[in-house]
């Protein structure tokens, strides 16, 4: 993944803004509190400086009305004050207008001492000049600035030191609670992929965040549209079919009474041959209203019902109105229950029962079979389908051998379905099970 | 039988209404439910052929709101919508019977023959009375072995009386079953072919309850 895309996650956006944000806050934070800490340590090293001028000039007068008076001390004891005054870094000069260099300590020759009161500084020292007896005595004190800058870097250190640690571990936490924070948009996504032509059923906007409800409401919206086409085309597919079916059965009725009704033979045959011709037209209506409804309906639906009734209802139909054809159903004791749409399932049954009966051996049953798991096998017996002609008779329009009223529409009908459905459909040939025969194997 | 049947399409009805007729059923052909709603208010019917899709309504919601007033006519659904939902929602709304079109009329007399056994209480298209043999689905009789042939309107009476075996028949119910031959019926007319049914099939066929009716007697 590049950059651009990594920073196309919210979730990182978000991270990387607020660490970057708290970074800035927690640096201008620090900054602040170093300054204040420094102006604070400073005044207190001056105070400690001026200390030090007031501690040092005492002793430094008292020494001196002391050689007035006696002679000077030995190298040694002067020696011991300064190495004492060395310990606390102070370099010191006293001088007087009048006695000129009254001391120095050790280190003090190669300072420069500024000469105005008050405090001054150069870039290795701090210094403090206070002038007393009434102008004659001048004292300078200076300190490195060392031990500030150490103070201050300490200071710093031990600021930034939670920085290193808190910042990464904010951006972690921030990562994983923006996670959290951004779960319901994942529950939508997993609700969002579940919708498709088989659930078109709204998506819950309770326990969504509000962000989250004009998304969801749109696409509910989107939904809504969407089922309302699928069903607009159901409705098209049925009010088509019956337009097209009163007329048909209205001519199919009359042809037929024509036939009963005449005496004259002529008259008899070509009522006949105009009620096959219709019948031949109702088949073709039949299967492409099949066909349109397989293409457009919606397969899948939101409620599961039980499918014995149909194959109960589609095989009484065929016993009913073709009384010599002997059927075998099967049919288990519990309910068969599926969200598949009994009337797409009563569609795939009739026409393989339709092709079971057109290509089955005269006489011998047509067997049924629904299981608990959702299969539905309608086997005939009959010649062997060569296996070439099985894979073309998916196609449309395509006709088994001796098929010559078939429409050929059958099998590509119940392809569409099964692809449509997520259902999966074979044709075998010869029976797994028997020598001879065609199996149509249908699993949703 | 009287039939109603409910069909808007003028061409399909007036065959439909054709084909019963030849069956030796009388039939009141109407194109809308008000209509059908009161022929059931005003004559008994013995069946109602009823279409789904009609110029004022569908005819599931029809067929239950007259189930839920308790009527009992039998019912046997034509129509176009062919669905398996269709039928089911049409079975539960009370129908006995359910035609898809386009359909054969024989199929259709097939069905009507076999919903009214099943309303009869004899499922058994076969029935013998003493030595007459009847087939009612192939309208059918023979006298010891022999063919006996009944006017169209001789059946008519004679199915009535083989569809209420234990209980007498008024001579207004039997005039039902004559209704849709068109001519007037006299006032003797029952009579005339209670008669010749008895003479095609023996005095004891039909029992006279006088000032009641008619029932089927054991020859």
């Amino acid at each position: 993944m590049t950059l651009g895309g990594r920073l196309n996650s919210l979730r990182i956006r978000i991270a990387l803004f607020v660490g970057l944000m708290v970074t800035v806050f927690w640096l201008i934070a620090a900054a602040l509190t170093v300054s204040h800490l420094f102006a604070e340590v400073s005044e207190n090293f001056d105070r400690d400086l001026r200390a030090n001028a007031e501690r040092i000039l005492p002793i430094v007068l008292q020494k001196h009305r002391d050689d007035v008076y006696r002679p000077p001390r030995d190298e040694h004891e002067e020696e011991e004050h300064g190495g004492r005054r060395d310990d606390d870094d102070v370099e010191f000069v006293v001088t007087s207008e009048r006695h000129g260099l009254l001391m120095q300590s050790r280190e003090a020759s190669a300072i420069t001492f500024p000469t105005e009161p008050g405090y001054h500084s150069d870039d290795k020292y701090r210094y403090f000049v206070d002038v007393v007896q009434r102008g004659d005595v001048t004292i300078a004190v200076a300190r490195p600035l060392d031990a500030r800058e150490q103070l201050a870097l300490a200071v710093m250190g031990a600021l930034s030191m939670p920085l290193l640690i808190v910042i990464p571990l904010t951006l972690l936490g921030i990562f994983i609670l923006v996670g959290r924070g951004l779960r319901p948009i994942k529950t939508l996504e997993d609700e969002m992929g579940k919708r498709g032509p088989s659930n078109l059923s709204p998506i819950s906007a309770t326990d969504m965040p509000r962000e989250l409800v004009p998304v969801v409401d749109s696409g509910n919206r989107l939904l809504e549209r969407v089922a309302e086409g699928f069903e607009a085309e159901r409705s098209f597919a049925s009010n088509a079919a019956h337009e097209m079916r009163t007329p048909l059965a209205g001519a199919i009725a009359q042809a037929q009474r024509l036939k009963a009704q005449s005496s004259d033979p002529i008259a008899v045959e070509r009522a006949g041959e105009i009620e096959a011709s219709l019948k031949r037209l109702s088949r073709y209506g039949e299967k492409l209203m099949q066909l349109a409804r397989a293409e457009g309906a919606r397969l899948r639906q939101e409620e599961q019902t039980d499918l014995r009734p149909v194959v109960r209802i589609v095989l009484e139909d065929f016993i009913r109105s073709q009384r010599n054809d002997h059927f075998e159903m099967q049919l288990p004791d519990d309910p068969v229950m599926s969200d598949l749409d009994p009337d797409a399932l009563g569609i795939v049954l009739r026409n393989l029962v339709e092709n079971a009966l057109t290509h089955g051996e005269a006489g011998k049953p047509v067997q049924i079979e629904l299981t608990a798991d959702c299969v539905l096998t309608v086997s005939n017996d009959g010649e062997t389908i060569p296996a070439a002609t099985l894979e073309r008779l998916g196609q449309r329009f395509m006709r088994g051998d001796g098929a010559g009223d078939g429409t050929g529409l059958g099998l590509s009908i119940i392809h569409i379905i099964a692809e449509r459905s997520n259902a999966t459909f074979e044709l075998l040939s010869p029976r797994p099970d028997g020598a001879s025969g065609t199996v149509g194997w249908f699993s949703f | 039988m009287r039939i109603l049947l409910v069909e808007d399409d003028a061409i399909l009805g007036a065959a439909v209404a054709d084909q019963i007729r030849s069956d030796g059923h009388s039939v009141d052909h109407v194109t809308r439910l008000d209509d059908a709603g009161t022929a059931l208010k005003s004559s008994p019917f013995d069946l109602m052929l009823l279409d789904l899709m009609l110029p004022d309504g569908r005819g599931v919601p029809f067929l239950k709101d007259i189930r839920a007033k308790g009527d009992v006519t039998p019912v046997i659904i034509l129509t176009a919508l062919d669905q398996v939902s269709d039928r089911i929602a049409g079975l539960t709304a009370g129908a006995d019977d359910y035609l898809a079109k386009p359909f054969d009329l024989d199929e259709l007399s097939a069905r009507i023959g076999s919903v009214s056994r099943r309303y009869a209480g004899n499922p058994n298209p076969l029935i013998s009375l003493g030595d007459i043999e009847v087939d009612i689905a192939a309208k059918q009789i023979t006298k010891a072995g022999k063919p006996v042939v009944l006017t169209s309107r001789e059946w008519a009476i004679f199915e009535v009386l083989l569809q209420r075996p234990n209980q007498i028949v008024t001579k207004t119910q039997l005039e039902e079953a004559l209704y849709s031959f068109d001519d007037s019926i006299g006032s003797n007319t029952i009579e005339v072919h209670v008669s010749h049914l008895r003479k095609k099939l023996g005095k004891e066929i039909i029992v006279t309850s006088r000032g009641l009716g008619y029932r089927l007697g054991q020859p």
